[in-house]
């Protein structure tokens, strides 16, 4: 198994945001997502997955409804609102801006004087 | 609102899910279960998380302080009547205070223009005795002053009643009017 890295501090719901993006989806399957989409490198604890996911249910970015899963078992279902969905474009675009800028500074090389 | 039963379902239906996903993938049931718990981290944690998170959680927290006090005060009872009792005397004690203060300095007087009365003395060199107004100085004030509307005054003077079987002392009470 390659090295996998935990995630990043206040990442979690834009990763939530953006799978929710393809459809509704329980939290197990949003977990494999991240992990599948993320090439098995990030490491969701799915524990965390739960809270973070009433949080954004709390602030009207998702909505959750019991339902059954493609093999018969009961879960509880999210899906985007449009206010999610600009909140995905919110954090999204800060995260490029934010990933650009350390990315710069990364990549600085010693200035000539 | 939604119930800690209900969040409770959903984690069970998380791990019953992933079991499913790793029981598929050929890995043998009894260990599934237990992977799928172990990746699922603190379920604890996560439960303490969501029921922190609620909005009346501060209320539940209230309601268990509160029955903690009673059983506490249940069990140590002399001590509990101590402090009951210490709080019953400092409020009881406070109030009466309180109630003294407002009647005699807040409220005005009760009377018409109540609030309008008030006292004059004179004041005279440390040692000089006596502290009565000369009843002559009561009409010299209500002609001079401009600040009162009018000035009264009163003096007791004690008397023997000595219309029963043995004399008395009374003090008779003598009242000017004011103008």
């Amino acid at each position: 198994m390659s090295t996998r890295v935990p995630l990043l501090q206040g990442t979690l719901d834009l990763l939530i945001l953006k799978i929710l993006i393809f459809g509704e989806q329980h939290g197990q399957g949003i977990a494999r997502a991240i992990q599948a989409e993320s090439g098995e490198v990030l490491l969701v604890d799915h524990g965390s997955l739960y809270p973070a996911l009433q949080r954004l249910e709390d602030r009207g970015w998702v909505k959750a409804q019991w339902g059954v899963s493609a093999n018969n078992r009961k879960a509880r279902f999210y899906t985007m609102t449009a206010a999610g969905r600009q909140q995905l474009h919110r954090e999204a675009s800060e995260w490029e801006k934010m990933t650009a800028a350390i990315g710069r500074v990364l990549a600085a090389q010693a200035k000539e004087t | 609102m939604r119930s800690s039963q209900d969040f409770d379902d959903e984690i069970r239906a998380h791990i019953e899910l992933e079991t499913d996903r790793l029981i598929a993938e050929g890995v043998p049931p009894a260990e599934a279960a237990a992977r799928a718990r172990r990746t699922f981290g603190n379920e604890t944690a996560v439960r303490e998380r969501f029921n922190e998170s609620q909005r009346w959680y501060w209320l539940s927290q209230l309601v268990r302080d509160f029955r903690f006090a009673l059983r506490s005060m249940r069990n140590h009872p002399i001590s509990a009547m101590a402090v009951v009792g210490t709080f019953a005397l400092g409020i009881g004690a406070t109030s009466a205070i309180v109630s003294v203060i407002d009647t005699v300095l807040l409220r005005p007087a009760p009377y018409p223009n109540g609030e309008r009365l008030i006292a004059v003395a004179e004041t005279r060199p440390v040692g000089a005795p006596g502290t009565t107004v000369a009843s002559i100085k009561l009409e010299e004030w209500n002609r001079a002053s401009k600040t009162i509307q009018g000035a009264a005054g009163y003096y007791t003077e004690s008397q023997s009643d000595t219309t029963g079987a043995l004399p008395e002392t009374v003090i008779e009470n003598w009242r000017g009017d004011a103008v």
